[in-house]
């Protein structure tokens, strides 16, 4: 069946509300109709609401989990099929832990009910505020419809012998998944679904993968909803996947080295291990341009990167940071933005080369390093980075005759 | 207002939505909970667009708080059950 795109983020965000019951339905689109320029639409079932779609695609769908005839998964799926690019929220309670698992591939975000309207407040605010209004629409549906990244090969095979362990341990398993971008940002993402959170954001991947706990990664990977090699997604067909692993990793150690209050260096290293991760929408949905750094506008990659941990709900801080990791952040203390595009110039130095040649390099200006006093710092730092970039080699070597799971 | 009574039948797709080893009573729970959201739902955000009606000065506002504290409260305790019954599950598989 043709389905019309999804409007262009440029357009005025329109949103459409699916519950099935008609007061809840109405309150939530009315709230989202004063904050939405393109307006609400409401739908009290998932036929209803793909009859809607059809004829007026929108930006963001949230829909209720428990509806009568066909639930809220399987509509989010064909959402996710269909319209790609459009931002999928679901509503579910605490109890419903087993169906929100089989949402994960699906779903963008996740908001608990009791709906509380600032909760959702917050949410738009979070995701209009990276909306890229110049993207083509081949981008949008790869950022919109990525459900994974890839992983590099050492992480996946590390990690899937600990799940297939009986009783795995969680800091054990945040060892392997805090080396890993594709890793940490599923764990991130789930994470910060206030199904879990209670609506506070989590910035640091240990404590994300604590709070998920062991049992539930098993379930996440039984149903091969947490880690995908390379091979299995598009996008990794043109990347090195356990090169930009790598690189991650050593802007994630320099990154957190960096900062002395303990919060805001967990807050670089995830922004750090997470500043490439637009690269994979692009290269899913552009092949041709990765490793052409002339045909990518510096930054873009960034943006991109900044939009999917974004929808993914991810902490402001990190998407933030990710945002501004190519340029000088403009941040007058040094905070974990500046400790991302510090550490992205110092990889570059000590030939980590800033994601190889798949794009346009970080260069740290004078104005930067002057600004925070960073002349004196900048010989312990590169020395950090070395540091960082063997244990990295260490780490995620790739693995002779392994095969990822 | 047209809430779903919690202690009707299982549609077809309730097996599959609950927790697969905890069995009925779980399932009913877990129902029981989502009908119970649905109307905190309601009334968080209805009191919601009526506190922002009333002047502060007005002594409906605190009634308005009022109503808006208590479902919040209502809710934390929904959600010790969520909890509850989630911990029941994890146990069971």
């Amino acid at each position: 069946m043709h389905s019309h795109p999804t409007p262009p983020a440029a357009s005025p965000l329109r949103a459409l509300i699916v519950d099935d019951v008609p007061e809840i339905s109405f309150a939530v689109a009315r709230y989202l109709g004063q904050h939405c320029a393109g307006g609400a639409l409401i739908a009290n079932s998932a036929a209803e609401a793909l009859t809607q779609l059809e004829t007026m695609p929108v930006h963001i769908v949230i829909s209720d989990l428990r509806m009568p005839n066909r639930d809220g998964i399987s509509f989010l799926a064909e959402v996710h099929r269909r319209w790609p690019a459009t931002l999928r929220v679901l509503l579910t309670g605490q109890s419903q832990w087993e169906s929100a698992l089989l949402a994960v591939p699906h779903c963008h975000q996740f908001i608990s009910k009791p709906v509380e309207l600032h909760h959702l407040g917050a949410l738009l605010a979070r995701v209009s505020a990276w909306l890229d209004p110049t993207l083509d629409a081949a981008t949008a549906d790869s950022l919109g419809g990525l459900a994974m990244l890839p992983s590099a090969q050492a992480s996946l095979v590390a990690l899937h012998g600990m799940l297939a362990s009986p009783h795995p341990r969680s800091a054990d398993l945040a060892t392997v998944i805090r080396r890993d971008p594709g890793l940490s940002a599923k764990v991130l993402q789930i994470a910060n679904a206030s199904f879990f959170g209670g609506g506070s954001r989590i910035s640091d991947v240990d404590g994300a993968t604590s709070l998920l706990g062991a049992s539930y990664l098993q379930d996440l990977h039984r149903r091969g909803a947490l880690m995908t090699p390379a091979r299995n997604g598009g996008m990794g067909a043109a990347l090195d996947v356990d090169a930009l692993a790598r690189h991650a990793l050593v802007v994630a150690q320099t990154a957190k080295a960096t900062l002395k209050d303990p919060r805001a260096a967990e807050a670089a290293y995830s922004a750090g291990l997470l500043h490439s991760v637009g690269w994979f929408a692009m290269a899913a949905a552009h092949p041709g341009l990765v490793g052409d750094a002339s045909q990518v506008p510096p930054g873009m990659a960034e943006r991109l990167g900044a939009q999917l941990l974004s929808f993914w709900g991810l902490p402001s801080q990190i998407v933030s940071a990710v945002a501004q990791s190519f340029y000088a952040p403009e941040e007058e203390t040094f905070g974990p933005a500046s400790a991302v595009h510090l550490a992205r110039g110092l990889a570059n130095v000590i030939g980590q080369g800033d994601l190889g040649a798949i794009g346009p390099r970080v260069s740290l200006s004078d104005d930067f390093v002057i600004k925070h006093n960073l002349q004196t710092r900048l010989p312990a730092l590169l020395d950090k980075a070395s540091n960082a970039d063997i244990q990295a080699r260490r780490s995620l070597s790739p693995i002779p005759g392994a095969v990822a799971v | 207002m047209n809430l779903p009574d919690s202690f009707a039948e299982p549609d077809a797709n309730a097996l599959r939505r609950g927790p697969r080893a905890v069995g009925v009573a779980a399932d009913s729970a877990s129902r029981l909970i989502h009908d119970l959201n649905n109307v905190l739902t309601v009334m968080l955000t209805t009191s919601s667009f009526l506190g922002a009606e009333v002047n502060p000065q007005s002594p409906l506002f605190g009634d308005v708080n009022d109503i808006v504290n208590q479902a919040r409260r209502a809710a934390t305790l929904v959600q010790q059950l969520s909890q509850q019954l989630r911990a029941e599950g994890r146990r069971a598989l």
